[in-house]
């Protein structure tokens, strides 16, 4: 296997692409439960953890941006090979992609179960599940350029939901945010920890780096895109401090979409149900991208074919939808999803920076495959 | 081409699968009245109406009994031909019984279910919420379905009673230290109106307050933009500006209405082991009617007015006080004060209830005339 990947001029995206990427795989469920999340640990001062989360965010941003310019067009399961050596990166890489696949999983089933829950309680799980994954079958077929574009058009579709938020802010109290940190040290830190599962999905930068046209401006809209995530955690955030009271935050399930349920309009009465519907728009490119750096990272790997990966990856997908139907049982995926993901996603690249480092330093002649 | 084809079909064929609702088989509920019954059973009326373009009045009523809010739905079902959904839910009544018990064990259903609104009024009544909807029902002056919601909706939005929304409720419920208010509705003359407002201590309503009170209340918890007064001060300091031709009979005192109040207050815990709060009330306002002739000539008379206003307004809100430390109900949130203030473990509801006898609120007062209309 080739540690650098060579995409031709066709395939390749421009950097600036990168934002809307991020921002949409960022903000996917992970933001519709953050704030209880978020305020279980660190109260009345979970804004600071989401900032604290957003810092360090682009710190890992920063080690994933640095090793990957130590490689010409590299990606991570090259990278791993060419660190770890051919078994042990392909291990790696394989037990990456299913995490990957779990991540996948674990969102589409829980925004059936929102769907279910908020609109169609009689609608079996399977039924949603199939037309979902028939999109992303078609979607994903398309290859990379159609998924890109996708989080491009579906950034400007749904973004403008955001700004019907602004009817919560009437209700808001200043005396939730009081006493300003109350909370310890520890509690903010353990707050950024569950912030952290709304910045899941970074870890696409270290699989699209070999299609960027431009790779010296990629910093920019990476990190700009991680800001423009942390400022939108931060708003929610900050909304849901003020507007819920303690004992109703820690319980419920999707803060977010509880905020929306005062939104109201004489012609919309309910605008809960277009926020459920349309957030099928802010999740969709999640599921394309996901599932695109499956069937990617196994033709990189085995050399298996994009479109025999993808028909895999749909039927188990399937299959996983219509077995874990309980609400606890989700919750319990969701859990260990966050969790696996928080040391996946950004603190394996800290760990691997100094690796590369020491690989480049010590075996600068053989390491690369120049 | 084919696969386009069939992707398309796919999805048009399981779009299908989905259930769906004919409109004209629907019971839209608009409002329920839920009452305690013997042994602890749950009497729930529904008002609910069919769309039907020929006729014009559509709402039914139907009471149901069960041990839960969507068991006496069940029931409701099989009393009607129609399939009853409370996606419009707009009203909830609580009967007095049920107030008086607690609505804990049927919020817990509405914060469960989330078909239902988030923004429909919740409300209570000292006779049973079955007497009141089937009052609004029988009076062919009333638009049964429209009636009980607007007469709710318009004094919100007029400021006349506190915002009762179920968020509203489910909030101050939920938050320790502050208690809910719900609105009164009372029947007079067979015609459902509000009268007072209810205090509840938590779930539970406890005590009357009247609708002046419930002013005060929302005075001292949230922002007037354009509320309304009507108070009496006393006569005495203007004796010299009245028109002596125009005779009133009350001797001592003058009637004022304040119209387009705009009020910002600022509480404030000022030592936490007495438990002392201090309270700044700005008001600004319109003087729209005064009951004897004096003409606001001057700066000194405008004064003596507001400094009038001012003190008169301090003592209802001293006598509403002594009110709430004796029923012990907090519905203007001292202890959320308290709690946002004072650092490390929040009071609980039962904790803060302990030791609200023992607050102490200072008031500090300033009313500023804006305007007095085309006279002076």
């Amino acid at each position: 296997m080739e540690v650098n990947n060579v995409v031709k001029p066709n395939l390749q995206i421009r950097a600036f692409y990168l934002f809307f990427i991020i921002v949409n795989i960022q903000t996917g469920l992970g933001i519709l439960g953050a704030p209880r999340h978020i305020f279980q640990e660190a109260k009345q001062d979970g804004w600071m953890s989401v900032l604290i989360c957003g810092v360090l965010m682009h710190l890992v941003v920063f080690a994933m941006l640095f090793i990957l310019k130590k490689y010409e067009s590299a990606d991570l399961l090259g990278i791993q090979v060419d660190i770890f050596g051919t078994w042990i990166g392909k291990l790696l890489g394989t037990l990456y992609l299913v995490y990957i696949f779990a991540t996948l999983l674990s969102s589409l089933i829980n925004y059936i179960q929102i769907v279910q829950v908020f609109i169609y309680p009689q609608m079996p799980s399977w039924m949603l599940g199939s037309l979902l994954v028939i999109l992303i079958v078609y979607t994903v077929s398309g290859g990379v350029r159609t998924a890109v574009g996708i989080a491009f058009v579906f950034f400007f579709l749904s973004f403008w939901l955001f700004f019907f938020l602004y009817k919560t802010v009437g209700y808001m109290e200043l005396t939730s945010f009081r006493p300003i940190l109350e909370a310890s040290p520890r509690d903010l830190l353990l707050g950024s920890y569950q912030a952290g599962y709304s910045f899941i999905g970074i870890e696409i930068l270290f699989f699209l780096y070999p299609f960027i046209e431009d790779k010296k401006k990629v910093a920019l809209p990476a990190h700009l895109g991680v800001a423009m995530t942390t400022f939108l955690v931060l708003v929610v955030m900050i909304i849901s401090i003020g507007y819920f009271s303690p004992t109703a935050l820690e319980h419920m399930l999707w803060p977010v979409l509880t905020l929306f349920k005062v939104v109201e309009y004489p012609i919309i009465e309910r605008f809960d149900l277009i926020v459920v519907t349309q957030w099928a728009m802010v999740i969709f490119p999640n599921f394309i991208l996901f599932s695109w750096i499956i069937t990617y990272g196994m033709k990189r790997l085995y050399g298996f074919t994009q479109r025999k990966t993808l028909l895999v990856v749909a039927s188990l997908l399937l299959i996983g939808i219509t077995f874990i139907k309980k609400q606890l049982l989700i919750s319990t995926l969701l859990g260990s999803v966050s969790s696996a993901g928080f040391w996946i996603a950004f603190i394996y690249p800290l760990l691997l920076l100094p690796l590369v480092l020491i690989k480049k330093k010590f075996f600068s002649k053989k390491g690369n495959s120049e | 081409m084919k696969k386009g084809i069939f992707n398309l079909l796919c999805c048009t064929l399981l779009i299908g699968c989905v259930p769906t609702y004919h409109i004209e088989e629907l019971g839209v509920i608009s409002a329920l009245g839920i009452d305690l019954v013997d042994d602890g059973k749950l009497e729930t009326t529904f008002n609910y109406f069919k769309f039907d373009p020929e006729k014009t009045s559509q709402s039914t009523i139907t009471s149901t009994t069960a041990r839960t809010l969507k068991g006496t739905q069940d029931r409701g079902n099989l009393e009607s031909n129609l399939k009853l959904v409370g996606g419009q839910l707009r009203l909830i009544i609580f009967g007095k019984e049920m107030a008086e018990d607690g609505l804990i064990r049927v919020i817990d259903n509405f914060s469960r279910d989330a078909k239902l609104s988030d923004t429909m009024y919740f409300s209570t009544t000292d006779a049973t919420a079955k007497e009141i909807i089937t009052a609004a029902d029988k009076n062919k002056d009333l638009d049964a379905e429209n009636y009980l919601f607007e007469l709710i909706d318009n004094n919100i939005k007029r400021e006349i009673i506190m915002r009762s929304s179920f968020r509203d409720f489910m909030h101050e419920f939920n938050m320790p230290g502050i208690d809910p208010v719900l609105p009164l509705i009372e029947l007079e003359k067979d015609k459902p109106i509000i009268k007072d407002v209810a205090l509840f201590q938590d779930d539970k309503y406890v005590e009357k307050a009247t609708q002046q009170e419930g002013f005060f209340i929302k005075l001292l918890t949230s922002r007037f933009k354009s509320g309304q007064l009507e108070l009496a001060i006393p006569k005495e300091p203007f004796q010299d500006y009245i028109n002596k031709h125009a005779k009133t009979d009350d001797q001592e005192q003058i009637t004022v209405t304040l119209s387009e109040v705009r009020s910002n207050n600022k509480i404030k815990l000022v030592s936490a082991q007495e438990l002392s709060f201090k309270v700044d009330i700005d008001i600004e306002t319109r003087l729209l009617e005064v009951s004897e002739k004096v003409a606001i000539s001057n700066e000194a008379i405008a004064k003596r007015f507001e400094k009038e206003i001012e003190k008169k307004i301090n003592s209802k809100l001293n006598n509403l006080t002594s009110k709430l430390k004796e029923l012990q109900v907090d519905p203007i949130g001292f202890g959320q004060v308290y709690n946002s203030t004072v650092r490390g473990k929040n009071l609980s509801d039962g904790e803060w209830r302990d030791k609200i006898p023992d607050i102490q609120v200072d008031f500090n007062v300033t009313v500023a005339i804006l305007r007095h209309g085309l006279t002076q």
